[in-house]
C-alpha cells in the first residue's frame, strides 16, 4: 500500500528513496524482485535488462531492504539521521501553518462580530447576554464598577460590553500616555482622556473598522483632542517600544488567539515601570470541547478565555509583577448564565 | 491622524521605528496618508484620518490596492514596486 503521509507530512515532500550506481550495478534484478511496492521497474539498455528506480515516493520511508539485497552495494539511501530532521521541520511548518490558520479564523470571527455590533446597534451588549438598549448597557457597566458620573461622560460610546473599569483600577495623572488595548467605540479611551489631561494622551487600537469609525466620530463629536484611534491588532502592535505609561484592556484579551504574544507586545511598548490594568473573563473551569468551538460563545468573552491560573501566568511570563485587585465572581450568574467563571481585574507592572 | 502621532507609531510587524510619513490631503487632521516602515517596506494607510496598521493577514487587498493606485504619483517609487504586502508590480 503506498503511503499518501508519513506522520502527517506528504509523502511527496520527503525524498527518500532508493538509487542505483550504474557502475557497480550488474543486472541482477534481485532488488526489483525484493520490492513489491512498484519502486523499481525493468528496462533495456544496449540490449540489457536492467532495474530502474521508478516511483522512488512508493518506497516506505526508511525502509532499506533492497539494499540489502544487493549483492555488490549499488544501490544507495539518503541518510536516515538528515531524512528524520527534515521531516521534524516539516511537521512543525505544518502546524505553525495550521495554527496560524485557526488564528486568523477566529480574528476573521470576531471581526465580523464586533463590526456589525458598531454598526447595527447605537449601544449594545455582549453577545452573550442579549440584551441591546441604552439603559441595558448602563444597567451592566454599573454592575461592573462605572459611576453615575463616568457614564454620563459619552454615553454613546459604552457599548456596555466591558466587565469592569480598567481605568478606575489605578492611579493615571495628567500627562500620561495611555494604550487602550481594544478600544471599541472609545468609552475607556475617552475615561481615559478626561484623567491625562491636554499634556496627555490616549491611544485606543481595534481590529475592526466600524468600532474604529464610531470611536473617531464620537472624539470629534465631543471635541477630544488628546485621543487617538487606529486600526491594529493587539498581537502586533504599532506602537514604539518603552513609550507608554499606562495600557489599560477591558473584556477583549480573552478574543485574542495568541494572548502570551498580547501580553509580550503591552510589555513592549510600556516604559519601565510602566503598568497594564486589565479586566477581563477568566474561566473557574475548563469548558467542554463543544463550547470551546461555539462562535457565539467566542465572541461573547468566552470560549477564548483562559484559565484563571493560566491567564496570571502568561502575564507574568512575559515579564511582569501581577497584583490581583479583584475578582467577580457573580458576573457569572448575571451575564453568563452561570457558566463557570470570573471577570478577573489586575494590576501589572513592567519592574524598572 | 494628527501629525505628531506618528512620533509614537512603529511598524506592527518588526517593531521599526521612526516610520516615514507622506501627507495627501490634510484638514485639522491628516485625512489621506501613507506610514512606511523603511526597514521591511511595509506601507499602511491612513484613510478617513485613521491609520489602519493591521498586520498581512487581516489587509484587504482589493481595497489597499486602489489606495496606491489612487496616490501613486506621490508615494516614493520604491514603495509602489516593492512595498509590502501589496505593491503594483505585476
Amino acid at each position: 500500500m503506498r503511503q499518501e503521509t508519513y506522520h502527517g507530512v506528504p509523502r511527496s515532500k520527503i525524498p527518500w528513496g532508493p538509487t542505483i550506481d550504474y557502475e557497480k550495478c550488474i543486472s541482477c534484478g534481485k532488488c526489483a524482485d525484493y520490492c513489491t511496492l512498484g519502486v523499481y521497474t525493468s528496462e533495456e539498455k544496449n540490449g540489457k535488462k536492467r532495474s530502474v528506480v521508478k516511483n522512488p515516493n512508493n518506497c516506505v520511508v526508511f525502509c532499506t531492504g533492497c539494499e540489502e539485497q544487493c549483492p555488490v552495494s549499488a544501490i544507495v539511501f539518503p541518510s536516515k539521521k538528515e531524512t528524520r530532521e527534515l521531516i521534524r521541520k516539516l511537521q512543525k511548518q505544518k502546524n505553525d501553518s495550521e495554527d496560524c490558520l485557526k488564528n486568523n479564523e477566529v480574528k476573521k470571527t470576531v471581526k465580523q462580530a464586533y463590526g456589525k455590533i458598531a454598526a447595527e446597534r447605537n449601544t449594545g451588549s455582549c453577545c452573550s447576554c442579549g440584551c441591546g438598549d441604552q439603559s441595558a448597557a448602563q444597567e451592566i457597566s454599573k454592575s461592573i464598577g462605572y459611576s453615575d458620573e463616568e457614564l454620563n461622560v459619552v454615553p454613546e460610546a459604552n457599548l456596555g460590553l466591558g466587565c469592569g473599569n480598567p481605568t478606575a483600577l489605578g492611579k493615571l495623572k495628567e500627562g500620561d500616555v495611555v494604550l487602550d488595548l481594544g478600544s471599541g467605540a472609545g468609552f475607556d479611551s475617552f475615561l481615559a482622556a478626561k484623567k491625562v489631561g491636554a499634556s496627555g494622551k490616549v491611544i485606543g487600537v481595534d481590529m475592526t473598522e466600524e468600532m474604529v469609525n464610531k470611536a473617531k466620530s464620537i472624539a470629534a463629536k465631543h471635541g477630544y483632542a488628546n485621543v487617538e484611534f487606529r486600526l491594529g491588532d493587539i498581537e502586533n502592535l504599532p506602537v514604539e517600544s518603552g513609550s507608554v505609561d499606562v495600557v489599560i484592556s477591558n473584556c477583549v484579551i480573552n478574543l485574542a488567539p495568541d494572548k502570551s504574544r498580547v501580553f509580550s507586545e503591552a510589555y513592549r511598548v510600556l516604559r519601565s515601570g510602566g503598568r497594564m490594568y486589565v479586566s477581563d473573563i477568566v474561566l473557574l473551569k475548563e469548558l467542554s470541547d463543544k463550547q470551546k468551538n461555539d462562535s457565539e460563545l467566542l465572541c461573547g468573552c468566552v470560549a477564548g478565555a483562559l484559565l484563571k491560573d493560566d491567564y496570571v501566568r502568561e502575564i507574568e511570563r512575559a515579564g511582569f509583577e501581577v497584583k490581583i485587585l479583584s475578582e467577580d465572581t457573580e458576573i457569572s450568574e448575571r451575564q453568563y448564565n452561570g457558566i463557570a467563571l470570573e471577570s478577573l481585574k489586575l494590576a501589572a507592572t513592567k519592574k524598572s | 491622524m494628527k501629525r505628531k502621532l506618528i512620533e509614537i507609531l512603529a511598524c506592527p510587524i518588526d517593531k521599526h521605528h521612526p516610520l516615514e510619513l507622506h501627507v495627501f490631503e490634510e484638514k485639522e487632521e491628516i485625512t489621506e496618508g501613507l506610514i512606511v516602515c523603511p526597514k521591511c517596506l511595509r506601507w499602511y494607510p491612513v484613510r478617513d484620518e485613521i491609520p489602519e496598521m493591521l498586520p498581512d493577514e487581516l489587509r484587504k487587498e482589493a481595497e489597499d490596492l486602489p489606495f496606491l493606485k489612487k496616490w501613486k504619483a506621490n508615494i516614493p517609487e520604491k514603495i509602489v514596486s516593492e512595498g509590502k504586502p501589496f505593491s503594483l508590480k505585476r
